[in-house]
């Protein structure tokens, strides 16, 4: 087992190569020029080439790139182009809002994804399967903006029951914004519960175990279920990662301080470093999450258990 | 006699049992009483008006940086007008030039390249230290230079000579040539030498002057200001301990959030928001004419608009009352506009303009042989509807007009560099200088004449202006320039901003500044209890 997580963060190296450079040499190609941006109209063109040879944007691409890798492996992810903030600094004050909400909403996808995903694999093709079926769907339709805007005008302007904006009053801010990334995410899985339950339950082996007298309850979530985990726990887990990249649509919706609403300012702003590193750190978050995914797997499943170990 | 003993001891320790109930009910209104005053800094006597400590804005984008000469975004402007203080000031209302750290200034030269400037005494920074003309110097050395910082003292190099320190409270400026109106450029804040010779660079750049100095920064939650009690007009007008400026970066959540009182008021709303804050009953509704200018220019780099009857095409085609009804909300954002020059800037006058006759546009096009040209017109975001409304009228025309979308962070090079042929953009003055302004857009060299207008006869112009000896002067010439431009058509003005905003019942002290650079948010306060 350590020999393949020791395997896997090894693989991180060369992503992170990977990620960096793609990120940075399309950020130094996107239309329109940085250190314009940056001054806007208040400086002669002498004054820019001057600004321009300031920041080291007359270098080569590749000499710029080697740079900030070497800043990087030195753990200094250099200062972002607006307000000359500490990149590293910043990402990670910002991680924790992203964090935490990504744990409510994937917590909020569990919690009403499997029982619902469940009961309408067991009540296939009844009533209650096809309520569940249609809902899954228009959640997964629903936009996100047009969803978050919904449930703050209900929840927070008409009832006044959560803040409007931000994060400053604690679980209460955390409601809504982890209801809207969780209801599109819930969606997906309590389809997949449902297919993957299916799948299971038409297996020879719940046969032996219902022919042993064991209750219909019984063999659907202590066998069935558990075998259907797997595919479940790669959704859960992928769609996890997914939220750790911070959802550009809800923060700027609920006014949310994390590294979604980050990495986006970084983009629009032509911040190469600030970009760049948001994009390197988050792959190594969304690479280490996927990691401790294909660990649970061992917990799961006693056959992947028994790769690892060999036995 | 027992018994009697008895009973009057017993109302003895009655009485004293009820003295004893009775100054625990007076400790206890006291001290609800006190607890009651707590949150308010002034008047905990009864009948005085009590003020809130911290009042709550809202604003859409995050502080990059409070140092002034840092960034060229619009909040760090008005973040730092409460924290740092300029020499003089535009009266945005009466369009005169006021003092403020510098007290008085006088011409010495004769010929408008010598200025002298007196210096107000006892002004203390921040950091502890008081103004001298060291100061004025270094900020003037150190913020021309773009080496140092993001968005340098505008054309310093060209105007300035050298300045000079005379004595502790006077400093002198020695021109390059004659500027009548050199003191508007002064607008300039002022920073701490010392602070710069005993900080590192990011701690001296927010050390100003201001009534509040730079409070709590949450990156993406909120920036604060905090009250600078030694102000050197002293705190009286600002009864505020602290202003709270929340990052909203959703305009109509910010919307909501001053109806349901989560901030206390807000300068930057959605126009769609204009009817819907004005006749809300909770809120009081602000609203003036801004500085903010909406016009049309043209690709200079495309020998096609150096034509000026193809610039009276367009000039003719555009019905800016159309763009007004449907751009700016019937006019509440917005109102029409001939002049580049905004109705507040000293020397203002009306001009007659070219005007919207469509029959005259297809003509000219037709003589120019150019129907059916394809016109790219090139916009951002925000104008988006306006430049629809161009597109429709051009087309109507008889040209066959397409519009680009550019992201905002590409409008500055695109701006330079792009292959379009005309585009909606704005501009907002913050000086109210009409040279200023004039020589920013239609010089060759002015940093936003990105599009290539070149003019002889301007240029020789806008010489003559500066040659004028006195501001009245070269004010009276101003009207000349302005007609010229209304004539020759470097761009089009089509409308000029209104500012709105809207704050809860209990918030006072609003002074709606023109434009979101120019605003004042540091008078606000907030009544608990009168």
């Amino acid at each position: 087992m350590l020999k393949y997580i020791f395997k896997r963060i090894l693989i991180l190296i060369p992503l992170i190569f990977l990620v960096s450079f793609i990120v940075f040499a399309l950020m130094d190609n996107a239309p329109g020029d940085p250190v314009r941006t940056l001054v806007g109209e208040n400086m002669t063109e002498e004054q820019i080439e001057q600004k321009r040879e300031e920041l080291g944007f007359n270098d080569p691409l590749l000499v710029r790139y080697g740079r900030y890798m070497k800043g990087i492996f030195r753990g200094d992810f250099g200062k972002s182009l607006y307000g000359n903030k500490d990149v590293l600094k910043e990402y990670l004050f910002r991680l924790p809002y992203t964090v935490k909400l990504a744990l409510l909403s994937i917590f909020f996808t569990l919690i009403i994804s499997i029982p619902t995903g469940i009961i309408a694999a067991v009540k296939q093709n009844t009533w209650i399967d096809a309520i569940f079926s249609a809902g899954a769907i228009m959640g997964l339709s629903i936009p996100g903006f047009w969803l978050g805007l919904m449930l703050v005008l209900i929840f927070s302007v008409k009832l006044g029951w959560f803040p409007v904006y931000g994060a400053d009053e604690g679980l209460k801010s955390y409601i809504l914004p982890a209801i809207t990334l969780g209801v599109a995410n819930a969606s997906l899985l309590t389809r997949m519960t449902r297919s993957s339950l299916l799948d299971t339950i038409r297996q020879d082996y719940l046969k032996t175990v219902r022919a042993k007298g064991l209750s219909e309850r019984k063999t659907i979530l202590n066998h069935a279920f558990r075998n259907a985990l797997i595919p479940i726990a790669t959704i859960a887990g992928s769609q996890f990662s997914g939220l750790l990249s911070g959802s550009i649509i809800v923060e700027n919706v609920f006014s949310w301080p994390g590294i979604g609403t980050l990495t986006v300012t970084a983009i629009r702003t032509h911040d190469i470093t600030l970009a760049t590193g948001c994009a390197v750190l988050t792959t190594m978050f969304t690479a280490v999450t996927l990691l401790i995914v294909d660990v649970l797997y061992a917990f799961i499943d006693p056959r992947i258990k028994a790769q690892y170990t060999g036995k | 006699m027992n018994n009697d003993n008895y009973l009057f001891n017993r109302i003895k320790k009655g009485k004293k049992k009820m003295k004893k109930f009775l100054l625990l009910l007076i400790c206890i209104a006291m001290t609800f009483t006190l607890v009651g005053c707590g949150n308010t800094n002034t008047g905990n006597e009864e009948g005085k008006t009590t003020y809130a400590e911290e009042v709550i804005v809202g604003y859409n984008n995050d502080l990059d940086t409070a140092d002034p000469y840092q960034s060229t975004s619009s909040q760090t402007h008005w973040y730092t007008n409460a924290t740092f203080r300029t020499l003089t000031k535009s009266n945005y209302d009466t369009g005169e030039l006021d003092p403020v750290l510098a007290i008085r200034w006088e011409e010495l030269s004769g010929n408008n390249t010598h200025w002298r400037v007196y210096l107000k005494e006892g002004v203390k920074f921040h950091d502890g230290t008081i103004l001298n003309a060291d100061d004025v110097v270094f900020t003037w050395n150190y913020a021309k230079d773009a080496a140092n910082v993001v968005k340098p003292i505008a054309s310093a190099d060209a105007m300035v000579k050298e300045v000079v320190k005379v004595d502790d409270l006077t400093v002198d400026f020695i021109l390059n040539y004659s500027i009548p109106d050199f003191m508007v450029y002064l607008e300039i804040k002022i920073y701490s030498k010392e602070a710069f010779d005993t900080m590192d660079k990011a701690e001296a750049g927010i050390i100003g002057c201001g009534p509040y100095k730079v409070g709590e920064l949450i990156s993406g939650v909120s920036y604060g200001l905090e009250r600078f009690d030694d102000y050197y007009e002293g705190i009286d007008e600002f009864p505020t301990k602290k202003i709270t400026v929340k990052v909203i970066p959703d305009l109509n959540i910010q919307v909501a959030a001053l109806q349901k009182g989560e901030i206390d008021y807000s300068f930057r709303l959605p126009s769609t928001s204009y009817y819907v804050l004005e006749s809300d009953p909770n809120l009081d509704f602000y609203t003036r004419d801004g500085v903010q200018s909406f016009y049309i220019g043209f690709n200079f780099r495309k020998e096609v608009w150096n034509d000026l009857n193809m610039r009276k095409v367009i000039a003719h085609a555009v019905n800016k009352d159309d763009v007004i009804a449907i751009h700016y909300e019937g006019g509440a954002t917005a109102t029409r506009s001939d002049n580049f020059c905004v109705p507040s800037g000293k020397g203002y006058v009306e001009v007659k303009a070219i005007g919207y006759d469509p029959e005259e546009a297809k003509r000219l096009l037709k003589e120019a042989g150019k129907e059916g040209m394809k016109v790219v017109i090139m916009v951002g975001k925000h104008n988006k509807a306006f430049a629809e409304t161009v597109q429709n009228a051009l087309n109507a025309v008889g040209f066959n007009a397409v519009i680009d979308e550019v992201d905002a962070t590409n409008w500055t090079t695109l701006k330079k560099t792009g292959d379009f042929d005309i585009f909606v953009g704005d501009y907002a003055s913050y000086t109210g200088a009409l040279l200023f302004n004039f020589d920013r857009f239609f010089t060759v060299g002015g940093p936003s004449n990105m599009y290539g207008f070149v003019s002889q006869e301007w240029e020789d112009l806008i010489a003559g202006a500066r040659q004028m000896s006195t501001y009245d002067e070269m004010v009276a010439e101003f009207a000349v320039l302005q007609q010229w431009v209304a004539d020759n058509i470097p761009l089009i003005p089509v409308a000029v901003s209104k500012s709105f905003a809207a704050a809860v019942k209990s918030v006072k002290g609003v002074k709606l500044a023109p434009s979101d650079n120019l605003q004042e948010i540091y008078y606000l306060y907030k009544i608990v209890k009168k």
